[in-house]
């Protein structure tokens, strides 16, 4: 594993100039020229949803493959989802790479089942630290980590973030540095989506598609150019070409996970009729069967 | 002067003959009892002379031996006190052998002359090598089960001796509840608030004699649930119950004058259960554990991965033969052990995870939940049910569903299906029979073929999912093919599902 080096931080991006608060240098393994991209962070509970982690890991590439750089960090959850799509991305040598700032020693991979996703953003992007070799990441350090996220990102999504989610010192972190916010929007039922909720009612801009990102970044940064705008937008399912049954069958389908007497109770069919229309779903790619339930691919 | 009378005593489940050889001879007065005694036993010398003493009998004052012959064989319990009453009178002339010819003896004595009953007779009789087998009262019932023998019975020592000698007549005890009507009437599913998928997988067990594992947050009626299964079993047959209340009989769970089980047992031991306990041992005597008290019935383990791992493992030896073999220093025993296992787990420690999503388990916390849960005792799992919490309108409005003998119907007619193939249930179906007894439609094995390619299913899930969709075909009254559907709602049922996701 490489050492890191140590380098000024307004030698790694410009967006740290005259910056409140921040270290004058920070540690650094891999490289990307930050600058001559414009860049989204991508923030999130630790405790993700499916969906949360789908929205984010469909965000990270589409951004990725339009030229936009993905900043997070690396933790459980969302942050990991999301480098996950940056990841899948990089096949490309139009895409952007991946930022990722952590709370610890660039040689501690955290958390641990993260470490093959750490190594490949050190080997195609560039991981970012304030704290030395060796540091262990430790819960104290993560809402620092975030003000440096903030200062690093033009426009910075919420996918889903608690009433107390550390996520929302990144989202006052970033209001302090005049960034532009914006959410996810998710049930009301859901605690995961409690934060992102109440940042919509307070007026931030909602993300229901790859493009709003994309537009918001535009404006956010005229002078950085997007390499090119996402073919596709959310792929919802085309719910008129399926059978009356199976229409029925997938609506009783959530976006969080449903057992099988969920549906079958939803959709008003018995559950053997209910099990053979998932099956039929599923192999056609509309739902997907996960552990006890079943969820909207 | 010498008597012999036939007895027996057990070893595990199975009676052993037993004769008992009375010499009376001159010399210094003394009682020694030879012949691989244990200590309960060895204890018949005191008892005995204490009887007699009550019963107004004349103790002589000689050298007498008792010798229970085979000596190879250890012999423990009261159980051979009678019959060595009965040897003494015997050498000590005051019964003729002829009184007492062909007839077999069991029964512990009281110091006050009272026959007292004793554990295991079904098995004892059934050894005898006799034609009148003398009983004490409350075992009556339980000796005539086997029906190959006179049964008589007295109260007393001294009546026993009347009735021997002809002075008395046998006093023929009230033979009329021969069967076991439980008391307490079991629960019943007409009592279930909502529910219906958990009903319905549980029906498809109990047809078809699948072990399941019921998954679901704290407080959603796992247990509950479980506990209302031997509602909708079908009686025992009749070897089956014989079997059963045999061994419930060795460990003296039968008593006054009780009758064959009929119903299907239901054992339910706690987690912090011993080995011994659970699986039988013991180091003096060997007794059958729960889950041979479970043969024919239903083992149901509540909060599955809290039971100590090796008692687990040790279950797969009972799931493979149905039966357990215990070896100790003083001998190898087999119990019966062919039950059906009920075990439930919570979705992750907090009990919050699975589809509600609000769990707070660490990772590592998760991961040593699933390490509690050993793998091949997972994989002979049939039925894997997920069990919701209810619905709060469900909770509050009338229950609605079906009572227990509506769905046992349905039960019984599924399992004669399957008896029709010469199985007893179609859990037992060998992968061999599969392509006779359940043939997939094209449209079956199209699903079968897919998920098999996707990785989703193995090889060993593919034959439990061809049972568990045979069953399914036998509710419905489908005929021999297996279509889609029953092949679809098997794998819904999914037993391969990874028992635990660790969260990424």
């Amino acid at each position: 594993m490489s050492k890191s080096r140590f380098v000024a931080a307004t030698d790694l991006s410009t967006r740290f100039v005259d910056d409140p608060g921040l270290p004058d240098g920070l540690f650094v393994r891999g490289k990307a020229n930050i600058d001559s991209y414009p860049t989204v962070g991508i923030v999130g509970s630790r405790y993700a949803t499916p969906y949360g982690k789908k929205i984010a890991r469909h965000l990270g590439r589409e951004l990725s493959e339009s030229g936009v750089i993905v900043v997070s960090g690396l933790a459980r959850g969302i942050d990991g989802c999301a480098h996950e799509g940056v990841i899948a991305a990089q096949s490309d040598v139009e895409v952007a790479p991946p930022v990722a700032v952590v709370g610890g020693g660039l040689d501690v991979p955290y958390p641990k089942s993260n470490r093959e996703l750490w190594e490949k953003v050190h080997e195609c992007g560039v991981l970012i630290s304030e704290y030395p070799d060796g540091t262990e990441s430790t819960k104290m350090n993560f809402p620092k980590r975030n003000r440096i996220i903030a200062a690093l990102s033009d426009v910075l999504v919420v996918i889903e973030s608690t009433s107390k989610s550390g996520t929302n010192y990144t989202v006052r972190e970033a209001n302090k540095r005049g960034r532009s916010i914006m959410a996810l929007p998710g049930p009301i039922t859901s605690p995961q989506s409690e934060g992102t909720n109440k940042l919509l009612r307070d007026g931030c801009a909602p993300v229901l598609d790859v493009e709003d990102v994309l537009l918001a970044v535009s404006l956010e940064r005229p002078d950085l150019p997007i390499a090119r705008y996402a073919r596709n937008s959310k792929g919802n399912a085309d719910i008129d070409s399926l059978g009356d049954e199976l229409a029925s069958v997938f609506t009783a389908v959530d976006v969080t996970m449903s057992s099988l007497s969920t549906i079958a109770t939803r959709a008003g069919i018995n559950f053997a009729q209910t099990a053979i229309c998932l099956e039929e779903l599923c192999k056609r790619g509309y739902v997907q069967a996960d552990g006890d339930g079943w969820i909207r691919a | 002067v010498l008597g012999a009378i036939p007895s027996a005593s057990l070893t595990g489940i199975v009676g052993q003959p037993v004769r008992v050889e009375v010499h009376v001879s001159s010399g210094f007065p003394g009682f020694t009892i030879v012949g691989l005694p244990d200590a309960a036993c060895r204890e018949s010398r005191d008892r005995v002379r204490a009887a007699f003493l009550s019963s107004g009998l004349h103790w002589p004052m000689r050298r007498m031996t008792i010798n229970l012959a085979p000596t190879s064989v250890k012999k423990g319990g009261a159980g051979l006190d009678l019959a060595i009453a009965v040897g003494l009178l015997v050498a000590t002339d005051a019964l003729k052998p002829d009184q007492i010819a062909n007839a077999a003896f069991f029964g512990e004595l009281g110091l006050d002359g009272s026959i007292r009953p004793i554990d295991g007779v079904l098995s004892l009789v059934d050894a005898a090598e006799a034609d009148v087998v003398i009983v004490p009262p409350e075992n009556v019932a339980e000796a005539e089960l086997i029906g190959r023998h006179k049964v008589r019975s007295a109260a007393t020592l001294s009546d026993l001796l009347l009735c021997l000698r002809g002075d008395a007549p046998w006093e023929f005890p009230d033979l009329d509840f021969r069967e076991n009507t439980p008391q307490i009437a079991p629960a019943d599913f007409v009592d279930v608030h909502g529910h219906e998928y958990a009903r319905w997988a549980l029906e498809i067990a109990a047809a078809g004699g699948h072990h399941c594992m019921m998954v679901g947050p704290p407080g959603s009626g796992k247990s509950m649930l479980a506990r209302r299964l031997p509602s909708i079993l079908p009686s025992l047959q009749h070897t089956e119950a014989l079997e059963t209340t045999r061994v419930h009989s060795v460990a003296g769970l039968l008593r006054g004058n009780e009758r064959l089980i009929t119903a299907p047992p239901f054992r339910a031991p706690h987690h912090t259960a011993s080995a011994a306990a659970i699986l039988g041992g013991g180091s003096a005597q060997i007794r059958p554990g729960d889950i041979s008290l479970a043969n024919n019935g239903v083992l149901f383990m509540d909060e599955f991965p809290e039971f100590s791992l090796h008692i687990v493992e040790a279950l797969r030896q009972p799931l493979e033969d149905g039966l357990i073999r215990i070896a100790r220093a003083v001998a190898t025993v087999e119990f019966p052990a062919r039950f059906q296992l009920i075990a439930t787990m919570n979705p992750c420690p907090c009990g919050e995870g699975g589809l509600s999503g609000a769990c707070r388990c660490s990772d590592s916390g998760r991961l040593r939940y699933s390490r509690r849960i050993s793998g091949p005792i997972l994989d002979r799992l049939d039925l894997r049910i997920y069990v919701d919490r209810t619905d709060p309108n469900a909770l509050l409005a009338k229950p609605n569903g079906e009572s227990s003998a509506l769905i046992r119907e349905r039960v019984v007619a599924a399992r004669q299906v399957s008896t029709n193939r010469g199985l007893r249930c179609n859990a037992e179906m060998a992968g061999s029979v599969l392509d006779t007894f359940a043939p997939l439609s094209t449209r079956a094995k199209n699903l079968i073929v897919a998920k098999l390619e996707a990785g989703a299913l193995s090889a060993r899930g593919f034959v439990r999912i061809r049972r568990v969709a045979r069953t399914i075909a036998d509710l419905s009254g489908a005929p021999d093919v297996l279509s889609d559907e029953h092949v679809a709602a098997a794998l819904s049922l999914r037993p391969d599902a990874q028992a635990l996701r660790v969260a990424s």
